[in-house]
């Protein structure tokens, strides 16, 4: 792997243009994100966010995102029982011109990870949510957790696992609402999820991984329960085998190849204060790497938009 | 077939492809546009074909059709975006209308995964298929193919695990995992499921613990430096009474292979751990222990695994002050061990 030399710096220009690009429009070759645009739009908000580039955004098309946005929520006709199906689509898809009967409501409902990443956008652009409701959305949440403690993604069904109980925590964080998740069971799970290396996985007994681990760990911050859920001999495996993910970057599993993607989702478990009280981060290699990775990818790694 | 070069799509376009809204046999259905209202963002440039495809989707959701030509256009709404859940969803629901045979299904999914090894969408569906039919027939067979091309496959490995779990399948699969092992012991995937099925089977009583510690430690003399087994090596132990630093095989092996001039990291944090766990017994040389810890972590943090030297000189000191005050806690958590 190539040294860089210390002029190297981010992109910072490039990186905005793309994100703008990707705000606008998607290439063709990209036509299977079709279900998941507001995931790709989160990025490019959150990665402007991020980047301290929000001015790039007018007023008015801060506006425009968030009525596009608000578009996707699925909202409750009245009766209760279609309180169970509220939430965020990904898109439009499934919306139909206004002078059209609407379709089977079995398959207008939100999904997860659609109506986190719609929150979050939301959030990001400064909305202050009034539009959101609530309170469907939260028993739209409950709906989705299963007998073992995981989440399905839709009510119109789908797997079950680590990436949608986290999408569901960052959903009642955000609304400051954990009526609709039976934490009990959501920690069992967690718990049960982790495997005799002490990675978590994403169910019991399958392989420990990158990406699935920060899904859990994140959980439990968001519900400050890092520390009642683990033991230390716990706390101190999943922090050792964290930690053993950097080779110069981070891999997702033991003996596979790095990749960006793996820099954030182990990075932001080793910086959650119950995991790393100090800096146990060797940051040379990892900004050296993720220099390398920035330059050769065409895509930004958009590890939540690949997974589901 | 997921990432189709456009221009190739554009070509079998010309040459053999109609357009729905040409169709003579759907000239009864109108096709219902995407409403993305009057300022879309993330907008995608379809294809003429993909919104010709997704137009007639709509329009076949929208009355409820769950027809045999409503089951033809899943598929080619499908083929155009594999990770649809919703068309899928709707697939399902057509099928069952029409009590369509099943095992033409199953053939059908078994290309969409090998084309799309990686979507979640497809393993979901093969699994609903497999739960209707309640056989598992062609499942271990399936996860095999896939696993000989990309050996770490997650979604691959969590199919198997299921049908293996569910249908009580766990006979051979010791001799699988073997197979995987013998071709690469550095397979992660391999070890773990190693860890299920002895798990779910025998589970870790002694005599298996003994065998299994034999067996790894083998794998590790051959290739010392291979995380993976070392990993195991400790999972197995966490049944054994006396932890990691009681079994006689484990630490002559760790042993010689120390004095030999191994460095592997994982040998040497092993080593620690074995001192640690010393210096918490009332029987053990503490302060030697302590020293050897010392010493070890010392050399990971400036020889042997630089990269964690912060936390190898974090361990150190809190080694260290461990021993000065045993009752002190090294981390914050509230549960007991």
């Amino acid at each position: 792997m190539p040294a860089c030399d210390n002029s190297d710096v981010l992109a910072r220009k490039q990186h905005i243009k793309y994100f703008q690009r990707f705000l606008n429009l998607l290439p063709r070759r990209l036509s299977s994100y079709d279900s998941t645009r507001l995931t790709i739009a989160f990025f490019a908000i959150s990665g402007l966010d991020i980047l301290n580039a929000l001015d790039v955004l007018d007023e008015k098309k801060k506006r425009l995102i968030i009525d596009w946005i608000y578009r996707l929520q699925v909202v409750p006709d009245g009766s209760e029982p279609s309180w169970k199906r509220c939430g965020f689509q990904g898109s439009s898809t499934l919306i139909f011109p206004p002078d059209e009967t609407k379709c089977s409501p079995l398959y207008e409902c939100g999904h997860l990870a659609m109506t986190y990443t719609g929150l979050a956008s939301l959030v990001i652009l400064g909305d202050d949510l009034s539009r959101v409701y609530r309170a469907a959305i939260i028993e739209g949440v409950k709906a989705l957790q299963q007998e073992d403690g995981s989440f399905c993604a839709t009510l119109a069904g789908s797997e079950s696992d680590m990436r949608f109980l986290y999408c569901a925590a960052c959903i009642c964080y955000i609304l400051n609402d954990w009526s609709g998740m039976n934490i009990e069971k959501t920690m069992d799970y967690i718990v049960r999820s982790m495997s005799y290396d002490y990675g978590i996985a994403q169910a019991p007994e399958l392989e420990s991984h990158g990406g699935t681990t920060f899904c859990a760990v994140a959980t439990l911050a968001l519900m400050n329960q890092l520390n009642t859920c683990f033991t230390n001999k716990q706390l101190d495996g999943l922090r050792r085998w964290g930690l053993a993910r950097q080779i110069s970057g981070f891999q997702g599993r033991p003996n596979k190849p790095v990749d960006t993607c793996y820099s954030f989702w182990l990075g932001a478990v080793l910086k959650l204060p119950s995991i790393s009280g100090v800096l146990l981060l060797h940051l040379q290699a990892e900004e050296d790497l993720f220099l390398l990775m920035l330059g050769l990818s065409s895509l930004p790694s958009v590890p939540l938009v690949v997974c589901v | 077939m997921a990432e189709a070069d456009s221009s190739s799509e554009e070509l079998y376009d010309e040459t053999n492809w109609v357009l729905y809204k040409y169709r003579v046999d759907w000239k009864d259905v109108t096709p219902v546009p995407q409403d993305d209202g009057p300022y879309p963002i993330v907008a995608i440039v379809y294809s003429e074909k993909f919104q010709d495809i997704y137009d007639y989707f709509r329009a076949v959701l929208k009355s409820s059709e769950k027809s045999e030509r409503a089951l033809q256009l899943t598929k080619d709404a499908l083929d155009l975006n594999p990770a649809n859940y919703t068309v899928w969803q709707y697939r399902r629901e057509i099928l069952k209308h029409l009590n369509k045979d099943l095992i033409p299904e199953l053939q059908y999914v078994k290309e969409m995964i090998e084309d799309n090894p990686k979507n979640y969408q497809v393993w979901h569906h093969r699994r609903i298929i497999v739960e209707w039919l309640q056989d598992p027939a062609y499942e271990l067979s399936l996860t095999e193919t896939i696993l000989s091309q990309d050996s770490k496959n997650y979604h691959a490995w969590q199919h198997r695990q299921w049908i293996i779990r569910t249908f009580k399948l766990f006979q051979n699969e010791l001799q699988y995992v073997n197979q995987l092992l013998d071709e690469d012991v550095r397979n992660n995937s391999a070890w773990n499921q190693r860890y299920f099925v002895i798990n779910n089977t025998t589970g870790f009583k002694p005599d298996v613990v003994q065998q299994e510690l034999m067996f790894t430690l083998d794998k590790i003399k051959t290739v010392s430096n291979n995380e993976s087994a070392w990993n195991y090596l400790r999972g197995v132990l966490l049944h054994h009474d006396g932890g990691i630093s009681q079994d006689q095989n484990v630490r002559q092996v760790c042993e010689e292979l120390y004095s030999s001039g191994n460095r592997s990291p994982f040998l040497l944090a092993f080593l620690v751990d074995m001192c640690e766990e010393n210096m918490e017994r009332d029987d053990g040389d503490k302060e030697e222990s302590l020293r050897r810890a010392l010493q070890l972590c010392d050399v990971l943090a400036n020889e042997y695994d630089t990269i964690r030297r912060e936390y190898w000189n974090y361990m150190a000191r809190s080694l260290a002050q461990r021993m000065d005050c045993p009752e002190r806690e090294a981390t914050g958590s509230t549960k007991t061990d």
